[in-house]
């Protein structure tokens, strides 16, 4: 292996495993912008894992050099805090669908935010399932149709950034695939960020559910005086469903759990005859 | 070390894995499993490990898979329902070759099999150990943590509600894992390593070696793990009479206690019963069983179920001898699985009766 004194270039950090995915796949452009974001931050491969869960989204960790885990559906999120917990000088990125995270392993993103372990989660989301060809997905948005949901979706989607929001990520952005140096740049700050950051990425699916023009219609920037620090207003935003706002919703510290629970002092619990029975004296 | 104390069975199983060097441990809430969830908290605290009451038994072992994958000591438990909630990870964990401690808190021994064939998807198999008492749920649980490395393969250890909470006099004793080899295939940020993945598609393996495994491809090398295990780890099991008995009572873990006492008792009335005791249910102590069928006339297998254990027994000795079930579900107001199917008085009446049985000439 070579000592890494030289500066890591982008291509370190790619593995010549071919991406699988359609042509025109948004998921190209976030693997870009995170090969990018790596190279940024001169992390070293071997400092960083990155886990995925099952999907499109789901072959990313064999794009990727650095140290990986594929785990089972939805599970993504426990399999890196698994990785952090045990491993907390370890930079842990999970790169997981709209489906993992807010279908079946949307049980886990809340607790996770909650403690503010301190990973970044990416959302590839496509509102479809690709890989399984094109049913419904938790971020389907009512009306739409699929072979599975051919009088459209009844349900209310998921609204990522605000289930983010809502349970206490410190971290909640959100990019574009179309536009990768801002998702770099979110992706980058993500990373840097102590705690629990989550990057929501529309990253459409050409092959089944093409969702370019529709966002590129609707994409808006956060406006330059936006105060990450008010959660109110972040919340406010992502009830916002006429525009698609693009850039770093909400910021702030907290303790990261997998700091404070190794500063604990053991409890002594020696059970001692003596002052147990003094109580009865 | 080498001092006696009195602790329960959750405390022995604790301390063990913090000396064995456990790095994490995640469970959900469930009775009888809490009482070790507590435990593990103020004895991994003590080592610098974390302990995670997590969100649910999904949650808890796709966390252990995590601090697993990466090298750490890692350990997991549950009881009952929460078995069936994990075993989607758990099987993928036996094909993606992670080394873990599963601790199965039962009520009753009604998952002999799923702790010993799983309960998931796809083939696999769990080096299994049924303490029956405090000390050796101490002992089997430093083996646990070796076998694991050693075999780089998840082992369960099957304790019960009785042994979660009795008391009783034991010492921790010294481990010698001086043969344990380095985790090259950790993915542990090892600096200067060639980047690995570990995936439930073909283990752990670097990214040069790019070719997923067929689905069949993949059975197959599980297989040869499987008949690999079943070669080279050492069975154990406890026997005693097997000289003059002409019935083996054959039990698992903390019941075996009461069918050894039972035994005992029907020896004094001059009844020649011995009795066999796996350790490891998996792999199954064949040697020892085989040993009892030659001398013996019938073995009876007692177990807390409806007839787990008696298929391997029955496996084993493949007909040289009838083998009778007396056994049974049996329920106290607790739920707990461990009713009056254990009293002393029933059990042995189930004994005697068995043994009168074959005494009579077909």
């Amino acid at each position: 292996m070579v000592e890494t004194a030289t500066k890591l270039v982008v291509k370190d950090y790619k593995s010549d495993v071919k991406p699988t995915w359609c042509p025109g796949c948004g998921d190209f452009g976030v693997l870009s912008a995170s090969l990018k974001a790596l190279a940024e931050l001169q992390l070293k491969k071997e400092d960083v894992v990155v886990v995925s869960g099952i999907g499109c989204s789901g072959r990313m960790t064999y794009f990727l050099t650095p140290y990986g885990m594929h785990g089972l559906h939805g599970r993504a999120i426990p399999l890196a805090t698994g990785v952090k917990f045990a491993n907390p000088d370890l930079t842990v990125l999970v790169m997981a669908g709209d489906g993992d995270l807010f279908s079946i392993g949307a049980g886990h993103l809340p607790h996770a935010a909650a403690r503010n372990v301190d990973i970044t989660v990416i959302c590839m989301d496509n509102q479809t399932y690709g890989l399984t060809k094109a049913q419904a997905s938790p971020t389907s948005k009512i009306g739409h149709t699929s072979k599975s949901t051919p009088h459209g979706v009844i349900s209310e989607p998921a609204n990522p950034v605000l289930t983010a929001l809502s349970s206490g990520a410190t971290f909640v952005a959100r990019g574009y695939s179309a536009k990768p140096p801002q998702l770099q740049d979110l992706i980058v700050r993500g990373i840097q960020h102590k705690g629990f950051a989550f990057v929501h990425v529309q990253s459409p699916c050409t092959e089944f559910h093409d969702t370019f023009d529709y966002y590129n219609e609707r994409i808006e920037q956060l406006p330059d005086d936006w105060d990450p620090s008010d959660r109110e207003a972040a919340i406010r935003l992502a009830l916002t469903d006429d525009r698609e706002y693009l850039g770093l919703f909400y910021q702030t510290e907290r303790p990261v759990y997998e700091t404070t629970a190794r500063e604990w002092a053991p409890i002594n619990d020696e059970f001692d005859v003596e002052t147990y029975l003094a109580q009865f004296a | 070390m080498g001092d006696k104390q009195l602790i329960d069975g959750s405390k022995a199983i604790a301390h063990s894995a913090a000396l064995a060097g456990c790095r994490f441990y995640a469970s959900y809430p469930i009775q009888p499993n809490s009482h070790l969830i507590e435990e593990m908290t103020q004895e991994l605290a003590k080592i610098g490990g974390v302990t995670m009451n997590a969100e649910s038994e999904g949650e808890a072992i796709n966390m252990v898979w995590g601090a697993a994958a990466t090298g750490n000591r890692a350990m997991c438990s549950t009881t009952v329902t929460g078995m069936s909630l994990m075993h989607e990870a758990m099987s993928e964990m036996f094909a993606a070759e992670v080394a873990y401690v599963f601790v199965h808190m039962a009520r009753g021994q009604t998952e002999y099999r799923v702790g010993t064939r799983g309960g998931g998807h796809g083939e696999y198999r769990y080096i299994s150990y049924a303490p029956h008492t405090v000390q050796e749920a101490a002992d089997l649980t430093r083996l646990a943590f070796y076998t694991a490395d050693k075999f780089r393969t998840p082992v369960m250890i099957q304790a019960d509600y009785i042994l979660t909470h009795t008391v009783e006099a034991m010492e921790f004793h010294d481990f010698d894992e001086s043969d344990l080899k380095e985790k090259d295939w950790a993915i542990d940020g090892a600096k200067g390593r060639v980047p690995r993945i570990n995936s439930f598609i073909r283990g752990t393996y670097s990214l040069g070696d790019k070719s997923a495994m067929a689905y069949g491809e993949l059975q197959e090398r599980a297989m040869e793990r499987i008949a690999y295990l079943e070669e080279n780890v050492p069975s154990l099991a406890e026997t005693g009479h097997l000289d003059d008995a002409d019935l083996v009572v054959i039990s698992y873990g903390y019941v075996s206690r009461f069918a050894k006492y039972a035994v005992g008792l029907l020896r004094e009335e001059g009844m020649k019963i011995g009795f066999v005791r796996p350790i490891t249910m998996w792999p199954f102590p064949k040697k020892e069983v085989l040993e009892a069928a030659e001398k013996a006339k019938a073995l009876a297998v007692f177990e807390l179920n409806n007839g787990q254990m008696v298929d391997d027994v029955r496996l084993t000795v493949l007909g040289r001898v009838p083998v009778h079930f007396i056994g049974r579900i049996s329920q106290d107001d607790s739920g707990f699985g461990m009713g009056k199917a254990i009293e002393i008085p029933n059990l042995t009446a189930k004994i005697r009766e068995t043994y009168e049985q074959m005494k009579v000439p077909a």
